[in-house]
């Protein structure tokens, strides 16, 4: 007995031991006992459903799931939806690499001009959150077809758009592809950086044609970042919410994610769950998918050799053409959008854009109509920015913290169980669907469990789940910046007898803080653009910037909403160049674990 | 002991109901229990009120409840309408009690109300709610509303208890873009169904707006569904053939399948439907208020009580609901009872198509409350609670 | 003085189902020199990261001097700050963005040394190891040997008992790691520590240690001091694994000892005077290559296959008896490819190892027939 307490205190004294036993038991609370918890909420009656179902509430129903399988009109109200994310991930997948991988081509292996613009530019894409090329879409392609006043587009124009390209299918993949296109380029782009160009021209010398070896060396050796970037947009496109929103509710476009909102929101959300429940089962599926087709993870590393042979690709005649119309196009899906933004919030009369009508009103006015004053003046907007840049201060503290401590406790005890168990818990959020993830929280944290508080209505409640969510950028830059130095490092000055706090300040942290700073910097901006993940969750007292503009462009104050949209897409881009110029982290930086 | 710990809550949260305290409840009993005032609130309004304890409320006269409301000093409310903003600095200015009022959608709302109810972190001490369904599914079964009454309501309104209190009464309409088409146009709803018109009709989606789905729900009662039936008739020169069990359900199947055009916001209609210059006209069923900010939006609107068979548009009661265990109770009784008096319908008088539960009130629309009777459906809370879910249902598979 | 030596009873250390070290019993006197020696993936790694505390043992027992520091049985396991020891890593383990001065300072100053004290201690150190120069340089800046000398330094610094070195030498190119092993040795004698020295260069193990510790497979192969490694290996694995050129084994048949093969007869008697326990059948003659003599006397014909002239020495790969052996002649002298030269194994020092267990059966001395 004393040998095992003994044996107990060993193996605690080791802080890798503590880091990874607490956060096992947090995240088996907060990821894992969820995942059950919400099975639990399909199976029973909340309140509001029990003039549906003709129960008490908190009994237990198969009526959820009975209704979303078995009822007559589950084509649809299931499969219809189903069959749209599924559609919605694959297309914005191959939107994504496609896009991504040429721009990747094109910057990295070949002589095209403004590449420094064309990739900061670019990057905005995916800086930029992803509903505000939702909304500058509307702005330019609202046709009125759908009726009312119609889009930069009509305008200009007059030629009126269809309907499946202003709205639905179209341009709700468009839109999503290109928001991920730079994580693509990212990742595909590190990979054709670090690979030497001398094992494009060993296989030249043995006389294989360009196309050869494009696909059998260059399309092999980007296949780990191929398929990162499909996990990830997939995981993404299957629970695309914000953009379908925008985009499909004027058709009558649903999927899983926006009928799920629909059922939550509405009076019957245990169907809300069931839904739920499936989207984190094909997230589940993908990853495991991927795990395999992958491989192990090591294959990452398999390509990063010496990035000092890259050969580049004449374009020649195309030089000119090339860089014209890749300038052009980055333009147009980062400035452009800026331009409608600006444009929409200065229109009195949507629709019409001649200079009489603009108006600074819902900048400014006392009065801006409706009861409100302009947006600046608006006490509303001061406490939502409050509240958004004191959440993605938290939550970036919170999860870059936790992710730097549990990528070192992983690295430290990397290949054990223990280790293995929590690596694939703190990458688990990533492919809960965040709309979904609130969705359990919101039921969880509800009412009090034990010795945990009702969290429900306080600041901590979002700064809790925004910690969760953004806990797989963290660890995983926390993770590659612990793999990256040797742990004899830390050992040499274990031996001496440091403590392990100034270990890791004196030592790690010091020598890895660009790489952990973005562990840090990625929740950051991230957070001050989450929509979905707070839309359920906030309360009036901490109403978000995007919640606010969620609320804004569901109540249909256009020019509101417009102007907050301009607003956190500047404040976002600010705040990650200024965080940049600071630190030296980049976002880039840590995208690539 | 329920009676006194009732009385010991009323202590604690107002002054002058020491007056009341003659029944002879000890001190200690009372400073002890005045330490979990927000839990002994919920207990004892969970049981149902004694004739004893409503008349211990009642009793508090005007000036009392001004007192108590000026001692908590705030109020937090929560409503669908930013025309509330206006109502709200009145309130403020006309007691010095500090008002933070937050607009938010009607789903949204109740969805946040019953989350705080349920958590116990209630932010909210009231919200003006509409969506009659839901709101006595949610905030009154659930006991997540307080019970309480008042007289002086009681003699405005008919009926003392104010748990789910009526102030005013909203109303939309099916409205059209008269530009093309004078007015005097739309003679017959059954128009929206009429192949010729397809996907020219638009509302808010009933999903993200409650009082839709109850519209739609009404429209299958009795004797909606009758007069219905009756316009087909007149519309078409013959009966209908029914898929469905009435002729309610029936317009709203041939809705969907024509088409509709559904949006997120009243706003998007009335833009949708009144933007000029458009080659088709457009009909929508929106907020009546859009008919009175047409010019400064740049848009066209009009609409026909007398004329549209069989009627042409939807009353709903807006509710003033106060939440049990809130921080501020009193001030939100004020806030109720000062809704229904002048001052408090003051910022509204200008809001068109909306009627103060209190028929002394001005209204801004030509029509009188009584006289809108006629030609709009009303709305009916026990059928709806019965009935909505179908309707919900039913409306899901036509998407 | 503290006792400084070092005792491990039966430790095993097993990753998952592999084992890196099976049953290992080890004891190393104090202020000895002691090597661990093996091929890459043997344990010897793991071995001294066990006697350090950065590895936990699965079972056994690890004692420094009369202090039990690790017991898997009764729970025990001193922290490695406590363990008086110092320990030198293959990679430096210099931090990169520290001075050499900070480098070598910060553990004393984690100590609560005084700035005067560690200033001195520092200095001291550096004039040791010929680093006075360089103390604002940062590590990136300094060449291999450099980084070396600095690491060691600052594994001086706290003055440790016991010094643990992972094949502190092989980073550094020939010239410099001979220097280097000259300073280990120096610096053994002055700090009077008990080193701990972790390679796989047998040359390196045989020219520095007082003992070899010689381990292949997770399990030690032969524990003994360089010499004796070399005369009296236990096994061919560690025959073949010291001296270089290496062992010459040539299989015969074993009858009353003689063994023969090819038609050529040897006597084999065993030195200490004993008998052959083995009667009879296959073994293995195991001939260093400085006892292969080439004589015009010789008794046994053999052909050049190869000659590399050192200069000091002549290596030669000869055929012989129908089996390739390697000789070493002294002396400036060089061989055509296929030339006919006689060779002697009469008199001479041989391992005899059993055909089958490639035991080391006896250590003989050979005699034509």
């Amino acid at each position: 007995m004393k040998v095992k307490v003994r044996k107990f205190i060993n193996y605690i004294r080791k802080p890798q031991h503590v880091i990874l036993l607490v956060l096992l038991v947090c995240l088996a609370y907060l990821v894992v006992f969820p995942l059950f918890y919400i099975v639990k909420d399909t199976l029973i009656v909340h309140t509001s459903e029990v003039n549906r179902v003709h129960a008490n509430a908190g009994t237990l129903t198969n009526y959820h799931w009975a209704k979303t399988f078995l009822a007559s009109d589950t084509f649809a109200t299931f499969w219809q939806p189903l069959l749209h994310s599924l559609i919605c991930a694959v297309l914005s997948c191959v939107i994504a690499i496609l896009v991504g991988g040429l721009f990747a081509w094109l910057i990295i292996r070949t002589d095209m001009h403004c590449k420094k613009l064309c990739s900061t530019l670019f990057m905005f894409l995916y800086i930029m959150p992803g509903w505000t090329l939702a909304i500058a879409w509307t702005n330019f392609f609202k046709n009125s077809l759908v009726g009312g006043t119609t889009g930069i587009f009509e305008a200009i124009t007059r030629v009126s758009t269809p309907n499946w390209f202003a709205y639905g299918l179209f341009p709700i993949v468009l839109v999503t592809g290109l928001h991920y296109a730079p994580y693509a380029y990212i990742l595909i782009g590190g990979i054709l950086k670090n690979m030497d160009s001398n094992l494009e021209e060993a296989a030249q010398i043995l006389n294989v044609s360009r196309a050869g070896i494009f696909v059998k060396i260059t399309i092999p050796l980007v296949k780990p970042a191929i398929l990162s970037t499909i996990l990830l947009v997939f995981a993404s496109g299957l629970s695309v919410f914000s953009t379908a929103q925008f985009l499909g509710l004027p058709v009558n476009f649903y999927t899983l994610a926006t009928k799920m909102y629909s059922y939550l929101n509405g009076t019957n959300p245990g169907r809300g769950y069931v839904y739920a429940v499936v989207m984190m089962v094909l997230s589940l599926t993908i990853l495991v998918l991927n795990q395999r087709m992958l491989g192990t993870r090591k294959s990452y590393t398999t390509v990063s050799g010496k990035s000092s042979n890259i050969s580049l690709t004449k374009l020649r005649k195309g030089r000119k053409i090339i860089s014209i119309l890749v300038t052009a196009f980055v333009i147009c899906v980062t400035i452009l959008p800026f331009i409608s933004f600006a444009t929409e919030s200065l229109t009195q009369v949507k629709g019409d854009y001649s200079l009489a009508n603009f108006t600074l009103k819902y900048w400014i006015a006392e009065d801006a109509g409706i009861g409100f004053s302009g947006i600046l003046r608006n006490p509303v907007f001061w406490k939502a920015l409050k509240n958004t840049l004191l959440l993605a201060v938290c939550c970036s503290l919170g999860a870059g913290t936790v992710g730097a401590l549990a990528g070192y406790g992983i690295a430290r005890k990397w290949g054990s169980k223990l280790s293995t168990v929590v690596n694939g818990l703190t990458f688990l959020p990533y492919l809960i669907p965040s709309i979904a993830l609130s969705a359990i929280y919101l039921s969880m944290f509800s009412t009090r469990h034990g010795i945990i508080p009702a969290l429900y209505g306080t600041y901590g409640m979002l700064v809790l789940i925004g910690v969760v969510k953004y806990l797989p950028m963290a660890s995983r830059s926390g993770l590659n910046s612990m793999f990256q130095i040797s742990a004899t490092l830390e050992e040499s000055a274990t031996v001496m007898g440091i403590p392990w706090w100034k270990r890791m300040c004196k030592i790690l942290i010091p020598i890895q803080k660009t790489s952990i700073m973005s562990g840090y910097l990625l929740p950051f901006t991230s957070c001050t653009r989450e929509m979905e993940l707070f839309v359920l969750l906030y309360t009036p007292n901490s109403v978000l910037l995007t919640t606010l503009l969620f609320m804004y462009n569901q109540k249909g104050y256009e020019q509101f909403a417009n102007a907050i949209t301009l607003l956190i897409v500047i404040l976002v881009i600010s705040l990650n160049a200024l965080i940049n110029k600071i630190t030296g982290a980049s976002i880039d930086s840590g995208i690539g674990g | 002991m329920k009676s006194k710990k009732m009385l010991a809550v009323l202590l604690a949260t107002t002054i002058t109901a020491i007056s009341l305290m003659g029944c002879g409840s000890t001190a200690d009993t009372q400073t002890e229990n005045t330490e979990s005032t927000a839990e002994v609130t919920e207990e004892a309004t969970e049981e149902t009120e004694s004739a004893e304890e409503e008349t211990a409320v009642d009793e508090m006269s005007y000036d009392d409840l001004v007192a108590a409301a000026k001692e908590e000093g705030s109020l937090v409310f929560y409503g669908a309408n930013s025309y509330l903003q206006d109502a709200a600095d009145n309130f403020a200015n006309e007691f010095g009690i500090k008002v933070e009022f937050t607009q938010l959608g009607e789903t949204e709302m109740i969805e946040k109300v019953t989350a705080e109810c349920n958590s116990g972190a209630v932010n909210a001490d009231l919200v003006c709610a509409q969506d009659t369904y839901r709101v006595a599914a949610e905030l009154i079964n659930t006991g997540y509303a307080m019970n309480w009454s008042n007289s002086r309501v009681g003699e405005i309104l008919g009926d003392s208890d104010c748990t789910m209190m009526t102030w005013y009464y909203d109303t939309k309409s099916f409205m059209y873009n008269d530009e093309l088409v004078g007015d005097k146009w739309l003679t017959n709803l059954w128009r929206i169904t009429d192949p010729e018109y397809k996907g020219l009709f638009t509302m808010k989606d009933p999903a993200s707006e409650g009082v839709n789905y109850d519209m739609l729900t009404m429209l299958t009662s009795e004797p909606y569904a009758s007069k219905l039936a009756e316009s087909y008739k007149e519309y078409y020169g013959k009966d209908i053939e029914l898929t469905t069990d009435n002729a309610g359900w029936e317009f709203i199947k041939m809705l969907f399948e024509n088409g509709v055009i559904l949006t997120t916001s009243d706003s998007t209609c009335a833009t949708t439907v009144g933007a000029l210059g458009q080659a088709d006209t457009w009909i929508g069923y929106f907020s009546t208020q859009r008919y009175s900010t047409q010019e400064e939006k740049g848009i066209k609107l009009s609409y026909d009580y007398e004329t549209c068979a069989p009627f042409a548009g939807y009353a709903y009661p807006v509710y003033a609901i106060i939440l049990n265990g809130c921080s501020h109770p009193n001030a939100a009784k004020l806030f109720s009872e000062w809704l229904l008096s002048e001052n408090g319908w003051a910022a509204f008088n200008d809001y068109f198509g909306g009627f103060s539960a209190n028929p002394a009130n001005v209204h801004a629309t030509d029509y009188s409350f009584d006289d809108i009777k006629q030609y709009i459906v009303m709305d009916d809370a026990d059928y709806l609670v019965e009935h909505r879910a179908d309707v919900e249902d039913f409306i899901e598979t036509l998407r | 003085m503290a006792d400084n030596s070092i005792r491990l009873i039966n430790v095993t250390k097993r990753f998952g189902k592999s084992v890196a070290v099976d049953h290992l019993n080890l004891e190393i006197p104090a202020n000895s020199f002691i090597s661990l020696l093996g091929p890459s993936g043997c344990g010897k790694t793991t071995t001294l990261r066990m006697i350090a505390g950065l590895e936990t043992p699965t079972e056994g027992e690890i004692w420094i001097g009369d202090k039990l520091v690790f017991s898997a049985e009764k729970g025990i396991d001193v922290p490695p700050n406590n363990r008086g020891i110092g320990f030198l890593f293959q990679n430096y383990a210099l931090w990169p963005h520290m001075t050499v001065y900070k480098n070598i300072a910060f553990g004393l100053e984690n100590m609560k040394w005084k700035k005067a004290d560690i200033d001195k201690k520092v200095n001291e150190l550096c004039e040791l190891l010929q680093l006075s120069t360089y103390l604002d340089r940062y590590p990136s800046e300094l060449s291999g040997g450099q980084q070396q000398r600095v690491a060691i330094a600052r594994t001086l610094a706290t003055s440790p008992q016991i010094l643990l070195m992972d094949e502190p030498l092989s980073n550094l190119d020939a010239k410099l790691r001979l220097e280097m092993r000259t300073e280990l040795k120096r610096l053994h004698g002055t700090t009077n520590a008990t080193f701990v020295y972790v390679t796989h260069d047998q040359m390196e193990a045989m020219a520095l240690s007082t003992n070899v510790c010689l381990m292949n497979m997770a399990v030690m192969q032969q524990y003994a001091p360089p010499l004796k490694l070399y005369a009296e290996p236990v096994n061919m694995f560690v025959a073949d694994f010291v001296g270089n050129p290496s062992m010459n084994f040539v299989e015969f048949d074993l009858k009353d000892q003689v063994v023969s093969r090819n038609g050529v007869r040897l006597g084999v008697t065993p030195v200490n005077g004993g008998k052959l326990l083995k009667k009879e059948g296959k073994v293995v003659l195991g001939v260093r290559p400085e006892n292969v003599k080439v004589s015009a006397e010789g008794e046994i014909s053999a052909k050049v296959i190869s000659s590399f002239p050192y200069g000091m020495e002549t290596t030669l790969v000869i055929e012989c008896m129908g089996s390739d052996m390697r000789t070493v002649v002294f002396g400036s002298v060089d061989y055509r490819t296929g030339e006919e030269i006689r060779i002697s194994l009469c008199h001479e020092k041989a391992c005899l190892f059993d055909g089958e267990t490639k035991e080391l059966l006896s250590v003989v001395e050979t005699k034509i027939l």
